[in-house]
C-alpha cells in the first residue's frame, strides 16, 4: 500500500451531486421555523422535515514520522465532522503512544483535528473522544472555521504519527460528515 | 453550495444483484437507505426546549450525538434528556409547558455533557429509558399521535453553567420497521 492512499474502487456506476443531498417529504414552500416567518404556532406536520445525507470518505494511512497528506480525503467548505473512525489492521508503536493524529495545513502551520490516539492493538477506534479543547470542537463543527482556511476553500487532511517504533502501523481512516452545513462561517 | 432535495427516502443499490445462498445462485435487490442528519445548537438552560429538528415518522434513529464546545456545568449524570414533542409551537427554543404534548426523555435520558468533545448517546443514556421507549429508536414515534415529531431537549439539573453543543440526530428516513418494532 502506498503511503496514505485512497482505497476506493468503484464496483458499479455512481451518481454524484455537487451540493449537499437533502431528503424529506416537506421542504418547499413551507415556511422556515422561526418567529419572523411563522406568526402564531405551527405543528411538526406542517414544517420542513428534510435532513442532510451523511457522506463519508476513506483512505489508507500508515505510520510515518513525517506528516503526510491523506490522499483524496478533502472535505467541502463548511462541512461538519460527525465521526472519525480508524480500523487498525497492523498495530502502531510510536513513542509515548503518539500513534496517529489528524491535522490540516491550509498554510504552513499544522492545525489539529484530533489529538494523538494510541493505536497499540488491532481493532476499530472512534476518534470522537480525542477532542480535548473547545477550539478543536469548533473545527469539527465547521471545517471552514479552521485558521488560514480561505472562504469557500475545501480542506485537505493530513495524518501524522509520532517518532519511534518500527513504523509498520497500517489502518483505514474514515471521516463521516455533513457537507456544506456552515454552522460557524 | 447548491442542494439536491428529494422527497425521499434516498436509497442506493440495484434490483438485480447476483449472490449465492447456500451455494444456490440468486438475483435480488441490494438497496440501502442513505443515512440522514439534522442538527441544532443547544445550550444549558432550564425547561423542555424545542429545536428545529423534525424527524419524519416511521424513521429509524441510528445515532444521537452532541458536539460539546463548552462543557455543561451541571455535575453528575442527571444533566440532559432528549425527547420528542407533537404539539404546535411558535418556533425553536420554546420552553414547553403542556406535558400532554411532549415526552422529555423518550430518546435519551440522563446524558452527561460535562466535558468538551463528541458525546454519543449509548449505554448509560439509553438503557435507562422508560419501558418501551427504546422502540422510538426503531420506529419513531412508538406512541400516538403517529406523525412527524419535534426533537426537544431538557436540561434538568440547571445551574449557572454556560454549556453549548450542537445536537445531531441521525436517522434513516421512513424505513418503517412497524412489523418488528
Amino acid at each position: 500500500m502506498a503511503a496514505n492512499s485512497n482505497p476506493h474502487k468503484n464496483t458499479y456506476n455512481s451518481t454524484r451531486f455537487s451540493g449537499p443531498v437533502k431528503s424529506g417529504s416537506r421542504w418547499f414552500p413551507v415556511p422556515s421555523y422561526d418567529r419572523e416567518t411563522v406568526p402564531g404556532t405551527i405543528a411538526a406536520t406542517a414544517l420542513p422535515n428534510t435532513g442532510y445525507v451523511i457522506c463519508s470518505q476513506s483512505a489508507g494511512v500508515k505510520q510515518t514520522v513525517a506528516e503526510e497528506s491523506v490522499n483524496n480525503i478533502v472535505l467541502p467548505a463548511g462541512s461538519m465532522i460527525l465521526s472519525i473512525q480508524i480500523i487498525v489492521t497492523t498495530v502502531f508503536d510510536a513513542t509515548d503512544d503518539k500513534d496517529l493524529s489528524i491535522y490540516c495545513r491550509p498554510e504552513s502551520a499544522l492545525t489539529w483535528i484530533t489529538d494523538y490516539v494510541n493505536l497499540g492493538a488491532v481493532g476499530v477506534y472512534d476518534l470522537g473522544n480525542r477532542i480535548t479543547t473547545s477550539a478543536t470542537a469548533n473545527r469539527w463543527k465547521d471545517v471552514s472555521y479552521i485558521p488560514d482556511v480561505k472562504a469557500g476553500d475545501s480542506v485537505d487532511l493530513i495524518a501524522d504519527s509520532g517518532a519511534g517504533g518500527s513504523q509498520t502501523g497500517r489502518a483505514i481512516l474514515t471521516i463521516n460528515y455533513i457537507p456544506g452545513l456552515h454552522l460557524l462561517t | 453550495m447548491s442542494r439536491s432535495t428529494f422527497s425521499g427516502p434516498v436509497q442506493v443499490g440495484v434490483d438485480d444483484a447476483p449472490f449465492s445462498e447456500s451455494t444456490v445462485a440468486k438475483i435480488g435487490p441490494n438497496w440501502g437507505f442513505a443515512k440522514m442528519a439534522q442538527s441544532y445548537p443547544i445550550e444549558e438552560q432550564g425547561g423542555q426546549i424545542t429545536t428545529s429538528i423534525i424527524i419524519p415518522q416511521k424513521s429509524v434513529v441510528t445515532r444521537i450525538s452532541a458536539l460539546v464546545s463548552v462543557a455543561w456545568a451541571a455535575s453528575g449524570t442527571n444533566i440532559v434528556n432528549i425527547g420528542s414533542a407533537w404539539g404546535a409551537y411558535p418556533g425553536p427554543d420554546v420552553d414547553l409547558t403542556d406535558p400532554s404534548e411532549y415526552d422529555t426523555d423518550d430518546l435519551v435520558k440522563d446524558w452527561d455533557l460535562s466535558a468538551v468533545g463528541m458525546k454519543v448517546a449509548g449505554p448509560g443514556d439509553t438503557d435507562n429509558l422508560t419501558a418501551g421507549d427504546i422502540n422510538n429508536w426503531m420506529n419513531l414515534p412508538r406512541e400516538a399521535p403517529f406523525a412527524d415529531r419535534f426533537v426537544i431537549y431538557d436540561t434538568i439539573d440547571i445551574t449557572t453553567g454556560a454549556g453549548r453543543a450542537v445536537l445531531t440526530v441521525e436517522y434513516c428516513q421512513a424505513v418503517n420497521l412497524e412489523a418488528i418494532a
